[in-house]
């Protein structure tokens, strides 16, 4: 298989999923009693915690790692500039597919839910501000843009992609184990979502839904949630750069 | 180019895989390790090219410690084991690849490598479907396409025939007149002496012998 193949197969891959949770949650509003709208679809339904925790960084981390696969091998280890240089490249190849992966998953979720409810917004927005202001106690501002959430929730959403596809990236490189790195893509679920995510800095920027338009455009916070994903980021690099001249390459 | 080794030892989980190796290398010759499997052959090599780091002791190659100064040689082509190339590719493919990532020679001198070793560029077959002899070949094309100053072969006449090992001689012959450092292991103790200006004995992951050989115009 080519690795175009393998870029592929993780696209259509992507697509299905996003599609396949966002109709589930169509459904499940609807039964729920309330008509979801093309904006739900767009920040809650294609950024939901199972696509972005625990299915893209699967898909993505195992396209990585087949993409990946000759770059332990000394032919190609010993052309490299440094140790450093092999992680930079995974870390940039990283970051961009995570961008593409969220952007992608964010319009299917915003298309689907268009093109069964045929709504753009359910509520005027001086609807919209009473009833996040009763629902989060935030004031949202008079002016709010949704190019500008979408950027953010984009930027926002793929951090959190790439933190864990960085995290499943590093244990392989000292690991070298895919299966291994798997399993431990699942256990970061259990961990990084779970009861004890309150004490984890990472689970700040978790945009909910429900209270995205206050979230995303009152700007409580963005700022946090940019600040808790660079420092994350920073964090794993220092540690990259720290271990990763120690690597040793025994294939 | 000159290698110089002080004291390295190497210990993977507990067990100790080198040991207090200290030796130079100059470039112009044609170094042979020999031992038996498993006495720490491989991983010497891997130290030199920087695919390990010691657990003590240095590696440096003309005065860059491994490592420390630099991750891997600057001027290496290799030969260890079995290269993972891509089986859907063809042997022309599979060496653009790889010459890519530095993007030091052409197209036409991954082409000439190839044909130097024997086989065709232009083949359309994929790598799955050489032989274990052509693959063979085309690691070693792999080694030499970029003219490198330090050339690190593992049995590199394995499953070679007649005309693939007499090859093989040519190409070091050649590259050790350009002044190249070639540190070659090869099970077959008639072969290994008949390429070798030097020989290092290893057992158990020590020196535990040196062979200067007398030089050969013949070879």
């Amino acid at each position: 298989m080519k690795k175009q193949t393998n870029l592929i197969i993780a696209y259509v891959l992507v697509i299905v999923c996003s599609a396949a949770v966002t109709i589930s949650c169509i459904i499940s509003a609807r039964t729920s009693g309330y008509m979801p709208v093309a904006v739900d679809g767009i920040f809650v339904f294609g950024c939901k915690g199972g696509l972005i925790n625990l299915l893209f960084p699967l898909i993505l981390v195992y396209s990585t790692l087949y993409r990946l696969r000759l770059d332990f091998d000394p032919v190609y280890v010993v052309r490299r500039k440094s140790k450093i240089d092999m992680w930079n490249r995974v870390f940039v190849y990283s970051y961009v597919i995570c961008i593409i992966t969220v952007f992608t998953s964010m319009v299917v979720g915003g298309i689907i839910t268009l093109l069964y409810t045929h709504k753009w917004q359910y509520m005027g927005i001086e609807s919209i501000m009473y009833g996040e202001f009763a629902k989060t106690g935030y004031a949202m501002p008079q002016q709010f843009h949704y190019g500008t959430m979408f950027v953010i929730s984009l930027f926002i959403n793929s951090a959190e992609v790439f933190v864990r596809v960085l995290i499943a990236l590093g244990i392989y490189w000292f690991t070298e184990s895919q299966v291994f790195t798997i399993i431990m893509i699942m256990v970061m679920r259990i961990f990084l979502d779970g009861r004890m995510a309150k004490y984890f800095a990472l689970w700040h920027y978790k945009v909910e839904g429900g209270a995205y338009y206050t979230e995303l455009c009152s700007g409580v916070r963005i700022m946090e949630s940019i600040l808790y994903m660079l420092i994350a980021v920073v964090v794993i690099e220092l540690l990259a750069y720290i271990f990763i001249p120690r690597k040793n390459f025994y294939k | 180019m000159e290698i110089k080794i002080n004291q390295l030892t190497k210990q993977i989980k507990g067990v100790t895989v080198l040991e207090d190796i200290t030796l130079t290398m100059q470039g112009g010759k044609i170094y042979g390790l020999k031992g038996p499997n498993g006495c720490g052959k491989t991983m010497l090599m891997r130290a030199i090219s920087g695919l390990i780091l010691p657990s003590s002791g240095s590696v440096e190659i003309d005065g860059q410690v491994l490592g420390k100064d630099i991750s891997f040689p600057p001027s290496i082509g290799l030969l260890i084991e079995y290269p993972s190339f891509v089986n859907g590719y063809t042997g022309l493919k599979n060496l653009q690849m790889i010459a890519s990532i530095q993007n030091k020679v052409t197209e036409e001198q991954v082409r000439e490598a190839i044909q130097r070793v024997g086989l065709n560029p232009d083949d359309k077959r994929t790598f799955k479907k050489y032989s274990l002899g052509m693959k063979q070949k085309l690691g070693i094309a792999c080694a030499i396409m970029e003219d490198p100053e330090l050339i690190i072969l593992d049995e590199p006449v394995n499953a070679l025939d007649e005309a693939g090992i007499s090859m093989v001689r040519d190409i070091l012959q050649d590259y050790k007149k350009r002044s190249a450092l070639i540190i070659i292991a090869c099970h077959d103790k008639e072969e290994l002496e008949f390429l070798s200006d030097e020989i290092y004995s290893i057992s158990e992951g020590k020196i535990t012998g040196h062979d200067v050989l007398p030089g050969d115009d013949s070879k």
